[in-house]
């Protein structure tokens, strides 16, 4: 027994002996695989092929593991660049890890002083490779390599990976923002590729300073906006970080670009300025503003058009508006500064802000309707050079913002949302170019009289057009109330439906008042008071309230989703809002359709909402967890894939069987 | 303005991290058991200098520290001077580095384990309070309770345990700054090894 014992050893050492001395093969197995040295023109390439489910690690190797280290010796010349191939994320047991799968080329880039040389190139390798268990190899390859321009075996083989452009091919990369915990970045790729980018993410070479999570993406105005997440305690300046930036086409085709991350003054505020200007300019048509702008603009049509009242009246409502704007967008840097995860469209998530415009809309509905007048100065600015008018005309300027949210919620939330990610000056700046794009046409009308030949000449049909725009404005209302009845309930609805009743009745008895006088103060007191009276607005009788009736949504909470990932199935995300019109559209016409529930179903899909109408912090914060701060946000989490895939805000059938077709292919 | 319809995009999801302890706060509080059976408290070491280390007897990292005997040197070198060095196995029943209580201890005593104790934080809880992420994971903390390291033991990722020679041990580093009551240059690095087998 011993000297058995004692054979094995000796036997053991006489092996190991022998293959230390030997020449190294250019091959190296063990029991996960080989790693085998080959060269193709003026590059060596080491080749991996491990058994399914062990992995490799890239440069920097994420939460755990270790980047393989190589030494070379070369007979003659240098390697004097090593290509890795693009990695991707493997999540093992809730740890984040760069690398590859199954197999991986890494290619060296020789340099002689002659070309067609034979040389001896000599490697020593550590190497890790993973499965959940991890297992370090030490080996040593060798090989006579003839160096020439030709194509070898190699050639085949590599067309297996990719491997990122060093040299940039246009894309920008820079510094927004760094705290603490996280570091936020704008990504704009070439103009050549923003429509064929799939997908895209980012793998960070400095594992110190970066979490190897992915970070969160969202796509601005300009290009993506990046929050990567520090590790714990990183000081240092981030600019000059290498990333890899890896990309897929909607061909499924990977390639890279290596990038350096840059601190450059935003040059593209004046295009966003530009945007923001153009934006404001399309308000003017928007369902609830353009009823009382044109009843503006039926004011320059009065008897008395003197110039300079004219100018007068256009400037004071462009600082109205402007200000109004600049006001909103301030209020919304506070509360976010207070900690508030909002975006725009926060103000149609109080029911009371809900009831409140409702209510508005409802009075300047009747105004409209001839019901009553209050004063020449309330929307309704004549020519007249007082102060009373002056006033008017900024007070006209606030009531169009206001009567505006609405509308810039559902539309242009998006597009808000990401601005505010700048920093809060450029971001009033922004909301500053709306509001002068809402403004500028009545100043082209105030300063170019000429302009005004362009309108009809005034008439009776003034009257009748005021009369008619009423209805928009009570479709608008319409909608409103429909949102309130999603955010409360029926009582809330029926509160708010009473105080309009309130309201009709107020101003048919006032109108029956003899003294103007009189008529207008009590006007003026029941204005105040129906909206005083909105405090009274019923809480919901119950938190389960109105909630999806379609039994095939569930209702969201993150640790739903953690479980269905975690039993292997994928999970589709509805982030929804009542006041979120984009998102009512894609839900009547795509989601809910039977065609695209079937499809879900067959899949064995699970279908979450988040309802975001109210203001729950749940949903705000797995909003943020996503990047994201307004809606609508469509998430695909696929099965066995730690990164969910976003869907655009506008969505389509088509989209829909794409994303569910694509999981068959491997 | 405009919404950019691109097809898109990718993203993310970190799922186990969120509060993980962060240098310079208060270490979060721990109640586990050690192969004897006693409890622990972070709050019973208070006024003493506590180094938590995770382990994996099966983890070649773990392999690297211990069969070089680097890591028992160090365990020797800190309890001497009245540190709390608690090992911690955060491996679950049936993964890798699991043991029970009496294996724990056959375990220890063939290492030739120094440690004050050995943790067996079978559920993880310790673990993921603190966002530990591999074998062997390091972290320092201070008699007040204050996390003052977390990372790597030293600065050379190789298996190999040649390399522990010409590394850079950052515990011992951190250390040697918390003693003479200067700032840690280096207070967090990029913890290498297996991954923590939660």
């Amino acid at each position: 027994m011993i000297s058995q014992l004692r054979f094995f050893l000796y036997l053991g050492i006489l092996l190991s002996g022998a293959l230390s001395f030997a020449t190294p093969s250019s091959v190296f197995k063990f029991p996960q695989g080989q790693v085998e040295l080959l060269s193709e023109g003026t590059q060596l390439g080491l080749y991996f092929k491990l058994a399914p489910e062990w992995h490799i690690y890239w440069k920097n190797s994420g939460d755990s593991g270790a980047a393989p280290k190589w030494e070379w010796s070369l007979s003659q010349g240098q390697i004097h660049a090593t290509h890795w191939p693009l990695p991707e994320r493997i999540v093992v047991a809730g740890l984040t890890n760069f690398g590859y799968a199954d197999e991986a080329l890494f290619l060296f880039d020789v340099e002689t002083a002659e070309p067609n040389q034979h040389l001896t190139a000599h490697l020593k390798i550590e190497f890790l490779i993973c499965k959940v268990e991890c297992i370090p190899y030490f080996t040593e390859l060798q090989k006579q390599v003839l160096l020439t321009d030709r194509a070898g075996p190699l050639a085949a083989l590599m067309t297996r990976f990719s491997y990122p452009s060093s040299e940039n091919s246009g894309w920008m990369w820079r510094m927004e923002k760094q705290t603490a915990t996280t570091l936020q970045t704008v990504l704009i790729p070439p103009s050549s590729l923003k429509d064929q980018i799939r997908y895209i993410e980012i793998f960070p070479e400095d594992g110190e300073s970066f979490q190897s999570t992915v970070p969160t993406l969202e796509i601005g105005a300009q290009g993506y906006l990046i929050t990567h997440r520090l590790q714990d305690s990183v000081q240092k300046d981030l600019t000059g970080s290498h990333f890899w930036v890896v990309w897929e086409d909607h061909q499924g085709r990977k390639a890279g670009q290596e990038l350096i991350l840059q601190k450059v003054v935003p040059a593209s505020l004046a295009l966003i300025l530009f945007w923001a200007f153009l934006g404001g300019l399309i308000l003017n048509v928007m369902p609830c503003v353009f009823p009382v702008l044109s009843i503006k603009i039926l004011s320059f049509l009065g008897p008395e058009k003197q110039a300079s009242a004219l100018r007068r009246s256009g400037l004071f409502y462009t600082a109205g508006v402007v200000l109004s704007f600049c006001s909103l967008g301030g209020l919304l840097l506070l509360l976010r500064a207070g900690g508030e995860q909002i975006g725009w469209g926060f103000q149609l998530q109080s029911p009371l802000v809900t009831a409140g415009i409702s209510l508005l809309f409802f009075w300047l509905g009747l105004n409209f309707l001839g019901l009553f007048e209050i004063g020449q100065s309330f929307s309704y600015v004549g020519a007249r050079k007082t102060s009373s008018s002056d006033a008017g005309s900024f007070f006209t300027g606030v009531l169009a913002v206001i009567v505006a949210t609405p509308c810039t919620a559902p539309f242009m939330g998006a597009a808000l949302g990401a601005s505010l990610t700048l920093p809060p000056a450029h971001t009033l700046l922004i909301f500053a170019g709306l509001g002068f794009g809402m403004a500028v046409p009545f100043l082209i009308l105030a300063y170019v009289p000429y302009t005004l030949r362009f309108l009809p000449k005034p008439g009776m049909w003034m009257q009748k057009l005021k009369e008619f725009l009423a209805f928009p404005l009570f479709a608008t209302v319409l909608w409103l109330l429909w949102v309130l009845a999603q955010q409360r309930d029926v009582t809330a609805l029926l509160f708010v439906l009473a105080l309009f009743l309130s309201v009709g009745l107020w101003i048919w008895s006032v109108n029956n008042l003899r003294s103007e006088r009189g008529k207008q103060f009590s006007l003026l007191g029941g204005f105040l008071l129906s909206f005083a009276l909105l405090i009274f607005l019923p809480e919901a009788s119950s938190t389960s309230s109105v909630k999806e009736a379609t039994s095939a949504w569930q209702g969201y909470t993150p640790e739903k989703i953690q479980s269905h990932l975690a039993a292997g199935e994928s999970v589709f995300v509805d982030f929804t809002a009542a006041w979120c019109i984009t998102c009512q559209v894609n839900k009547k016409w795509v989601l809910n359709t039977p065609e695209i529930l079937t499809a879900f179903q067959k899949k064995n899909i699970q279908l979450y909402r988040a309802d975001w109408t109210d203001k729950n912090p749940m949903i705000t914060e797995e909003l943020a967890k996503l990047g994201r701060n307004s809606l609508p946000v469509y998430v695909f989490y696929r099965k066995g894939r730690s990164t969910p895939e976003f869907l655009p805000e506008i969505l389509t059938k088509g989209m829909i069987i794409d994303l569910l077709n694509k999981e068959e292919k491997p | 303005m405009k919404k950019i319809l691109l097809t898109i995009v990718g993203v993310l999801l970190a799922s186990v991290a969120g509060a993980d302890a962060k240098i310079g706060s208060a270490a979060p509080e721990f109640s586990v058991q050690d192969a004897q059976g006693k409890t622990h408290k972070l709050s019973d070491y208070k006024g003493k200098y506590v180094i938590l280390e995770w382990y994996n007897k099966d983890c070649p990292y773990v392999r690297k520290h211990y069969d070089s005997k680097n890591m028992q040197k160090l365990q020797t070198d800190m309890t001497a001077k009245g540190y709390a060095w608690l090992s911690v196995i955060s491996s679950a029943p049936g993964k890798q580095g699991h043991q029970n209580a009496a294996d724990t201890l056959k375990n220890a005593e063939k290492e030739g384990s120094k440690a004050s104790a050995i943790l067996r934080d079978e559920d993880g809880k310790l673990g993921k309070a603190y966002g530990a992420k591999t074998t062997p994971h390091i972290y320092l903390i201070n008699p007040e309770g204050t996390l003052l390291y977390n990372g790597a033991i030293d600065s050379n990722d190789s298996a190999d345990p040649k390399t522990i020679a010409k590394a850079e041990n950052y515990l011992v580093r951190a250390v040697a700054s918390a003693e003479k009551g200067e700032k840690i240059a280096k207070a967090t690095s990029k913890p290498y090894g297996c991954s923590v087998k939660y």
